[in-house]
């Protein structure tokens, strides 16, 4: 508790923050690392979530990417921000998941598991209180995005999810892919017509 | 003419979307917008995926309550067991029987000794050439039908997994790379697949990393020139 006392948690001096916890665990307090876990797991697991739309990857690539991290930490560069390269560490833990076994598969072969509660598509509680129409409508235009994002190539996948659900600026975007902010506005353009043009698709499928 | 004017419209759309257009961009888009039926379509289109994407964006899952805690768990058995752990990997991973593995006279031997009595079983291999670099051959064995890639990766190359990739040519299950290194003392890894780290199981010495895994250690204590 030490360590919470000595630490100011506020989003202004985050990477100095990030930093001083790195420090604790070099210095061989593994402990602190707990902090960072706390601090960026929902982070991780909301990225895994996204590109495999599926649970139990997620918290399984959520938690190798962590042991991932804290193995590597001697290699950390304070020039990067801990996000940016837990992101990085993040992203190669699903592409090596997604070479390995199709994950894309595992979703796409069962289009009703949306309807269960604990999929990653059902709604959450404040959305059960709505009218159930809406919800229906709602719950439909969600399986249409995660359906059409799974069927992006990997690094449009990537692109989209980093820059419309994890909300970051192009920049960090570039950091993290290791790009130049062009690339990233060229791919996310790219990424953008392809998934425009296959929701359009099923849309028109669906009237007919 | 009007539809240069589209096009050029058009290809400012996301651009407005994500509010990185100036004042009088964003003017200049709203009044052809007002006027263009084809240009509201096509922006029509646009403003609906990005209002999916947002709503899609909204949800906020969470990994399992006790997480944080068997993440941490995890590492800490990970340091408890670190070193046989990787003894085990290593061996499942190495296509020959680890016989000559003398842990114990690898880890006391000194370089100066090793430089006078050089013993084939021991890597990385070193010859030293009149330039003040040392070549040095990293090696290792890995049955190529269980292993895609081997790197090495260390002080020498700032940890990047990218730059120093061991091969195997002939296809006899022995990976090497040979790098030119100056005198001075190198922790080094491998890297095999781009995930499981590894120590060189014929390193001279190891080190704790810190984190519960042992880093094999380079020393190359001066350039012997001819």
């Amino acid at each position: 508790m030490n360590i919470k006392n000595r630490l100011d948690f506020n989003a202004a001096h985050t990477h100095d923050n990030d930093l001083k916890i790195i420090e604790l665990c070099q210095a061989g307090n593994s402990d602190a690392f707990a902090y960072l876990v706390e601090k960026y797991k929902n982070m991780v697991y909301q990225l895994a979530l996204r590109m495999t739309a599926n649970y139990h990857d997620s918290e399984d690539i959520a938690q190798e990417s962590f042991l991932k991290a804290y193995r590597s930490l001697h290699q950390y560069k304070p020039s990067y921000s801990f996000s940016s390269w837990l992101y990085q560490i993040t992203l190669n833990t699903i592409r090596d998941r997604i070479r390995k076994q199709d994950l894309t598969a595992s979703f796409s072969a069962q289009p009703e598991n949306y309807q269960e509660a604990g999929s990653p598509l059902y709604p959450n509680s404040a959305e059960l209180a709505e009218d159930p129409e809406e919800r229906q409508i709602r719950k439909q235009n969600r399986f249409a995005m995660q359906s059409a994002i799974n069927a992006l190539s990997l690094s449009h996948r990537e692109i989209i999810i980093l820059r419309h659900i994890q909300n970051l600026s192009y920049y960090e975007i570039s950091k993290i892919l290791n790009i130049t902010l062009n690339s990233v506005k060229v791919r996310l353009h790219r990424a953008r017509v392809e998934l425009k043009d296959m929701l359009q698709e099923q849309e028109q499928e669906n009237k007919e | 003419m009007q539809e240069k004017e589209c096009q050029n419209i058009q290809n400012y759309i996301e651009d407005y979307l994500e509010a990185r257009l100036s004042a009088e961009e964003k003017i200049e888009i709203e009044e052809h917008l007002v006027s263009c039926p084809v240009c509201q379509k096509e922006f029509a289109r646009w403003q609906e995926l990005f209002h999916s994407l947002a709503s899609f964006s909204l949800l906020d899952e969470e990994p399992s309550p006790d997480f944080t805690g068997r993440v941490m768990q995890k590492i800490e058995r990970e340091e408890q067991t670190a070193a046989p752990g990787w003894l085990e990997r290593i061996s499942n991973l190495l296509a020959l029987p680890r016989v000559s593995l003398k842990w114990g006279a690898a880890v006391t031997m000194v370089l100066v000794a090793v430089l006078f009595s050089y013993n084939a079983f021991f890597h990385p291999v070193e010859q030293y050439c009149p330039d003040g670099l040392t070549d040095i051959t990293f090696s290792m064995r890995a049955d190529a039908t269980q292993v895609q890639s081997i790197a090495v990766v260390g002080d020498f190359n700032d940890w990047d997994p990218n730059r120093n990739p061991l091969t195997d040519v002939n296809h006899d299950g022995l990976w090497t790379t040979t790098l030119k290194l100056e005198p001075g003392r190198y922790e080094y890894m491998f890297i095999i697949d781009g995930q499981k780290w590894v120590p060189d199981p014929s390193a001279y010495q190891y080190v704790n990393d810190g984190f519960g895994n042992k880093n094999a250690v380079l020393e190359i204590s001066k350039c012997v020139c001819n």
